[in-house]
C-alpha cells in the first residue's frame, strides 16, 4: 500500500497486518499441506528443490511458513517459507548460542498466477518480517536473480531491502543473484 | 555433498540408509494414500534393497555406482528417480526440443571399445577431424570460462585418460618406443637432435591428429588447473575444481612440444583441411607454450623471457585471426559419438546438475582469442613496464577493471611476487620507499640516512604485506573486492595507521621529521582513503545501490573521501614541491658561489646579487614523468569528486521538484541502511567514520531555492565537462597510456555523462515551469554509460 503525501514521502506499508477480501493467511500446520507448498514453489522456481529441502524448512520453522487461501480455491493459491539462522555459529550449536545473532532468510515465496496482482505477496512478506522481528533477528536475507525484477521492487522499493553482495553465476542456469537484506 | 570423497570412503553401519514402510499399503498409488498413518506398523525392507542394488552390473544400469553400497544420499537419489528436476541423469527437458538423437549419460570411456561406446578410430575423415579440433576449442573456452572439467574437457571422449593410453599404445607400439629410446640413449646423432625430435607413429595422419588434438586438451587442461590452483584466488563462478574422480592423462611423452612440432609435420598430409587445421594446432601449441612459460618464470633475464612469451601469444592470436577466416568453419563437425556433455552425471549424485553450455566454433575462438590476448596486454605488459609502485597499482588497476580471465588473473599472481621479488626484479622494500617519496618532502639526499634508521626499516618491512594485499586485491574478481576488504585489509590498515603515527612521533622527537610532516601517518591514510573509495566505487559497479536514497548516500560519502584524498595529496605535493623548489634555489646558490670564487672581477654585480642572497638565474624545472602522472592522478580525483557532487545535487532537484520521493518502510529507515551501508568503515580512525546526522546535515538543500539548485548542479557538470576535455587534450598525451589513471575510453564516457546529465537537468528546469508535466515524469538512474557515475534521465 502507498501514500503519496504533501511531503514528498511514500509510506510503503502500514503498520497493522493488511486484510485482502477473500484471502485468509493461515499458518502452516503439517505434513499434509506439504504437497500444496511444493505444488506452489516447484511450479515458478527454475532452481529444484528437493522434498528433503522443503522439510527441512517445514520441520525446523514451521512457524515461518504461511499459506494464503482464498475463499474461491479449495487449496492455498499462495506461500511463504522461511527460516532463522545464527550467524558466525555451526548449525549443528546454534541450539546452545544464545547470544549470537540470528538472521531471517526467505527461502520461497510463490503466489499462483491467477491470484497476482493483488498484495497478496506482500502481504505474506509483510507477515514474515514481522514474525521475524518478534523472534529477535536482527536482519532478513534473500537471494534473488538479477534478471527478477518484480522481486526486487517488492523487497526493496516496498520493505526497503539492500543489495548486500553480488553473486556471480550462482544458479543452475549461470545467471547471477543478489543478496538481499534488510536491517530491522 | 562432495563425490570425490565419498566414494573412496567405506561406509559405516550408521551411514547407511534404512528403508521402512508401512506394513500394509493400499493398492492406490495417490500421493495421500501412501501417507503411512500414525499408528501403522513400520516393515524395516532396507534388505531387500540392498538385495536389489547387488543384482545390478554396469552393464544393465547407468545409476550402479562401482562399489555396491547404498547410502542414505543414495536413498535421497533413489527417491528422485524420474523427477524431471531433480533426477541428475534425467533427459534435461532443455533438451527434449530438439531434433538430435539423444546420447544417454554412460560412464567414462576405459578405451576406444569399451562396454557402452566403441568410439571412431580407422573412419575418420579429414573434414570430421578439423570438427573434432573445432570442437576441442569449444572445450577449452568452457574451461577457461568457469565450466569444470566435467564440464568441459571429459565431454570430449577422446581426452579421457583410457582413451588416450590406448591412442598411444597404438601410435607408438611399445618395441617401437623402446627402440627409440635406445637410439636416444646411444646414438650420438639422435641426441643432438632431441631439440627439433619429431617422432614416428604408426597410423593414419588423421589417427595422429585426433591423438594430438586430444593431448593437447588434457595437457592445456592439467596446466591450467595448476596456474590457477597455485595462484589460489578462483572463486565458484571462475573455477570449478572437482574432476568428479575422473583423472587427467600422463603422457609417456614426456615434452609435448615434441608431439606439436611432429603435428606441424604430420598436418600437412591432410590437404583438404590443411590450412584451418594447421592454424588449430599453432593456436593450441602457442596457448600451451605461453601458459606454460608464465608459469614458471625465473628471475635471471626475465625480461628476455617475457618478450619471447610475448612473441609466442602474438602468434597465437594471429592463428586464431586467420582461423576466423576460414570459410570451411561452419561446413564441418565432428562425429556426435566423439563427445559426450553428461558422462560426469553419474558421478554427481543427487545434486541437480547446472547446463552444460557449450557455443558455436566462432564464438568460441574470439573468445579464446580475447583470453589469449589477455596474457600479452595483462601479464607480459605488466612484466615488462611496470617500474614503479604507483605505476604497477595503474596498471593493476585498469586490468582489475577489464574483467580478465581468471588465466591471466592467476599468471599475474603467480609472478607478482616470486624469488623475494617483486614481479621478479625489484626489492618490495625500495619501491615502497621509492612510492613515498613521489608524494613526500624527503629531501632525496637525506634518503640514506633514513633507510638506515632501524625503526624506518622496520616500517617498510611491516607494510611490504599489506601493500601487497592492496595489489593482490586487483585480482580477485570484482564481486569479491568488497568482502576482502572489510574482512582483511581495513582491519589491518587500521593497525598500519596507529603503527606509523607512533614511528612519525618518533622520527619527530629525533628530529628526523618536522611535526608538520608526518610522513608515515599521510601515506598510510591515504593507502586507506584509497581502499574505501574502491570500497564504494566498486558498489556502483556491481549495482548494489539501487535506490535513489542509497546512491545518494554512497556519492555523499564518496564525495567526503575523494576531497580528503584530494587534498591530502595535494598537500604533500605542494610541500614536496616547495622542497624541491629550496632544493633547486640552494643549488643554484652554491653554483653561483664556484662561480665567482674563480675571480672573476667583472662579475661584481654577481658578487653584489650574491651578498644579497639573490641566484642570478635558476634553472626552471622540467617536470619527470613521474610528476606528470601524479598530476594527471590529482586532476582525476578532482573530476570525481565534482562529479559526486553534481550527481548528488541533481538527485537533490529532483526530490526538490516532488519528482523522487523519500521512502518511509516500517521494518527499517534510512538511518539504519545509511549505518549498515557502512559499516566496514566503522572501525576506520581515520578518516573518521560518518554518521547519518552529517550526511542529513551536508544533504540539505531545503534553504536553496529551485533556481539556486539547478545553477549549481549545472556548473558543477559544466566544469567537469572542461575537466575531461582537458584530461583528454593535454593530459592524456603527456603520459604513457599504460601509467594513465584513466583511459581514453573511459573519459569518454564520462564525458557523456557531463553532457547527458546537463541535458537532462535542462529538462527538469523546463518541466518546471509546467507543474502538470512533473507529474508524468520519470527517472531512470542508469550506468550503461559509465558505470560508476550515473546519467540521470527524465522521461
Amino acid at each position: 500500500m502507498t501514500n503519496n503525501n504533501n511531503n514528498n514521502t511514500i509510506q510503503t506499508n502500514t503498520e497493522d497486518d493488511a486484510e485482502i477480501p477473500g484471502i485468509r493467511f493461515v499458518d502452516y500446520k503439517d505434513e499434509s499441506q506439504l504437497e500444496y507448498v511444493m505444488s506452489l514453489v516447484g511450479r515458478d522456481l527454475s532452481e529444484p528443490y528437493s522434498i528433503f529441502t522443503y522439510r527441512y524448512f517445514l520441520h525446523r520453522f514451521p512457524e515461518l511458513c504461511i499459506l494464503a487461501v482464498a475463499d474461491d480455491s479449495p487449496e492455498p493459491i499462495a506461500c511463504v517459507v522461511g527460516k532463522i539462522d545464527i550467524e558466525g555459529v555451526d548449525e549443528t550449536e546454534q541450539e546452545q548460542a544464545e547470544n549470537a545473532e540470528k538472521t531471517g532468510y526467505i527461502g520461497m515465496l510463490a503466489v499462483q498466477e491467477a491470484y497476482r496482482r493483488k498484495g497478496i505477496g506482500q502481504a505474506l512478506v509483510h507477515r514474515i518480517l514481522q514474525r521475524m522481528k518478534n523472534m529477535e533477528c536482527r536482519s532478513v536475507t534473500l537471494e534473488t536473480e538479477v534478471t527478477n525484477t518484480t522481486a526486487q521492487k517488492l523487497y526493496q522499493d516496498r520493505f526497503g531491502f539492500i543489495r548486500e553482495e553480488l553473486l556471480v553465476r550462482y544458479y543452475l542456469n549461470w545467471n547471477d543473484a543478489y543478496r538481499l537484506r534488510l536491517w530491522f | 555433498m562432495n563425490q570425490d570423497e565419498d566414494l573412496s570412503n567405506t561406509r559405516s553401519e550408521d551411514e547407511k540408509a534404512s528403508f521402512i514402510v508401512a506394513s500394509s499399503l493400499p493398492s492406490s498409488h495417490l500421493f495421500e494414500d501412501l501417507i503411512p498413518s500414525a499408528d501403522s506398523s513400520m516393515i524395516d525392507v532396507t534388505h531387500l534393497f540392498q538385495q536389489c542394488a547387488q543384482q545390478l552390473t554396469p552393464e544393465y544400469a547407468f545409476l550402479c555406482h562401482e562399489e555396491i553400497h547404498f547410502n542414505l544420499y543414495d536413498a535421497m537419489a533413489a527417491s528422485q528417480l524420474g523427477h524431471e528436476k531433480m533426477d541428475c541423469c534425467q533427459v534435461p527437458p532443455y533438451l527434449t526440443k530438439t531434433e538430435e538423437p539423444y546420447v544417454f549419460p554412460r560412464p567414462p570411456p576405459t578405451g576406444l571399445s569399451s562396454a557402452f561406446t566403441t568410439l571412431l578410430w580407422d573412419e575418420w575423415t579429414e573434414p570430421q577431424v578439423l570438427g573434432f579440433a573445432l570442437q576441442i576449442l569449444v572445450r577449452l573456452q568452457a574451461l577457461c570460462t568457469g565450466a569444470s572439467v566435467g564440464e568441459s574437457t571429459f565431454t570430449c571422449l577422446y581426452a579421457h585418460a583410457p582413451v588416450l593410453q590406448d591412442m598411444e599404445d597404438r601410435l607408438f607400439p611399445l618395441e617401437q618406443a623402446l627402440s627409440e629410446q635406445w637410439n636416444l640413449t646411444n646414438d650420438d646423432a639422435s641426441k643432438a637432435d632431441t631439440e627439433n625430435k619429431i617422432l614416428s607413429y604408426h597410423g593414419t595422419p588423421q589417427q595422429f591428429m585426433i591423438y594430438v588434438l586430444s593431448l593437447s586438451l588434457s595437457e592445456i587442461t592439467k596446466i591450467f588447473r595448476s596456474i590457477v590452483h597455485n595462484a589460489d584466488i578462483y572463486e565458484e563462478e571462475d573455477y570449478v575444481a572437482q574432476t568428479y574422480q575422473i583423472p587427467l592423462y600422463t603422457s609417456r611423452h614426456q615434452d609435448i612440444v615434441a608431439v606439436f612440432r611432429t603435428a606441424m609435420n604430420v598436418f600437412q598430409e591432410l590437404s583438404q583441411v590443411q590450412a584451418a587445421l594447421g592454424l588449430v594446432l599453432s593456436f593450441l601449441m602457442g596457448f600451451y607454450s605461453s601458459m606454460a612459460q608464465l608459469a614458471k618464470l625465473s628471475t635471471n633475464g626475465i625480461l628476455n623471457q617475457v618478450q619471447g612469451v610475448h612473441a609466442i601469444v602474438v602468434k597465437a592470436v594471429d592463428a586464431l585471426d586467420l582461423l576466423l577466416e576460414q570459410p570451411s568453419l561452419e561446413s564441418v563437425s565432428a562425429p556426435s559419438m566423439a563427445f559426450d556433455p553428461y558422462v560426469y552425471r553419474p558421478r554427481v549424485g543427487n545434486t541437480p546438475v547446472r547446463q552444460v553450455r557449450t557455443v558455436e566454433p566462432r564464438q568460441a575462438i574470439e573468445m579464446l582469442r580475447a583470453i589469449t590476448q589477455e596474457m600479452d596486454w595483462s601479464v607480459c605488459q605488466l612484466l615488462l613496464k611496470a617500474n614503479s609502485l604507483g605505476r604497477l597499482r595503474r596498471m593493476l588497476q585498469h586490468i582489475s577493471r577489464k574483467d580478465v580471465n581468471i588465466l591471466s588473473r592467476s599468471l599475474i599472481v603467480l609472478n607478482l611476487y616470486f624469488d623475494d621479488l617483486l614481479l621478479g626484479q625489484f626489492s618490495m622494500v625500495q619501491w615502497i620507499w621509492e612510492d613515498l617519496l613521489e608524494w613526500t618532502a624527503v629531501l632525496e639526499d637525506s634518503n640514506l640516512h633514513f633507510l638506515q634508521t632501524e625503526h624506518v626499516h622496520n616500517f617498510l618491512q611491516r607494510l611490504a604485506k599489506p601493500i601487497y594485499d592492496t595489489l593482490k586485491l586487483q585480482t580477485l574478481n570484482r564481486n569479491r573486492h568488497r568482502a576482502f576488504m572489510d574482512v582483511i585489509m581495513f582491519p589491518e590498515w587500521v593497525s598500519l595507521q596507529m603503527e606509523a603515527q607512533a614511528l612519525d612521533g618518533h622520527l619527530c622527537s629525533e628530529g628526523h621529521v618536522q611535526s608538520s610532516n608526518p610522513i608515515f601517518t599521510q601515506y598510510t591514510l591515504v593507502a586507506t582513503l584509497r581502499l574505501m573509495v574502491q570500497y564504494i566505487s566498486v558498489g556502483f559497479e556491481l549495482d548494489l545501490y539501487c535506490s535513489h536514497d542509497d546512491i545518494g548516500f554512497a556519492y555523499w560519502y564518496l564525495d567526503f573521501l575523494l576531497s580528503g584524498l584530494l587534498t591530502h595529496l595535494s598537500a604533500m605535493k605542494q610541500n614536496k614541491d616547495m622542497a624541491r623548489m629550496e632544493q633547486r634555489m640552494k643549488e643554484t646558490k652554491a653554483s653561483t658561489l664556484n662561480g665567482s670564487n674563480k675571480g672573476n672581477q667583472r662579475n661584481k654585480k654577481k658578487n653584489q646579487r650574491q651578498k644579497n642572497n639573490v641566484p642570478e638565474t635558476m634553472p626552471s624545472y622540467q617536470p619527470i614523468p613521474q610528476d606528470l602522472e601524479a598530476d594527471f592522478e590529482l586532476s582525476v580525483i578532482a573530476l570525481k569528486r565534482n562529479l559526486c557532487r553534481g550527481s548528488l545535487r541533481f538527485l537533490a532537484a529532483l526530490q526538490q521538484a516532488g519528482i523522487l520521493k523519500e521512502r518511509r518502510h516500517v521494518f527499517t529507515s534510512k538511518e539504519r541502511i545509511f549505518q549498515e551501508r557502512f559499516r566496514a568503515f566503522a572501525g576506520i580512525r581515520q578518516p573518521p567514520p560518518l554518521v547519518y546526522e552529517q550526511y542529513a546535515q551536508g544533504s540539505d538543500f531545503s534553504t536553496v531555492t529551485s533556481e539556486e539548485l539547478h545553477q549549481s548542479t549545472c556548473e558543477w557538470f559544466l566544469s567537469c565537462r572542461r575537466a575531461v576535455e582537458h584530461l583528454h587534450s593535454t593530459k592524456l598525451p603527456s603520459v604513457d597510456v599504460d601509467y594513465a589513471p584513466i583511459r581514453e575510453i573511459e573519459l569518454k564516457s564520462l564525458l557523456k555523462v557531463c553532457i547527458g546529465n546537463n541535458v537532462y537537468l535542462l529538462k527538469l528546469r523546463q518541466a518546471m515551469q509546467d507543474p502538470k508535466s512533473l507529474l508524468s515524469i520519470r527517472v531512470e538512474i542508469e550506468t550503461k554509460t559509465h558505470d560508476q557515475f550515473c546519467t540521470i534521465k527524465l522521461s
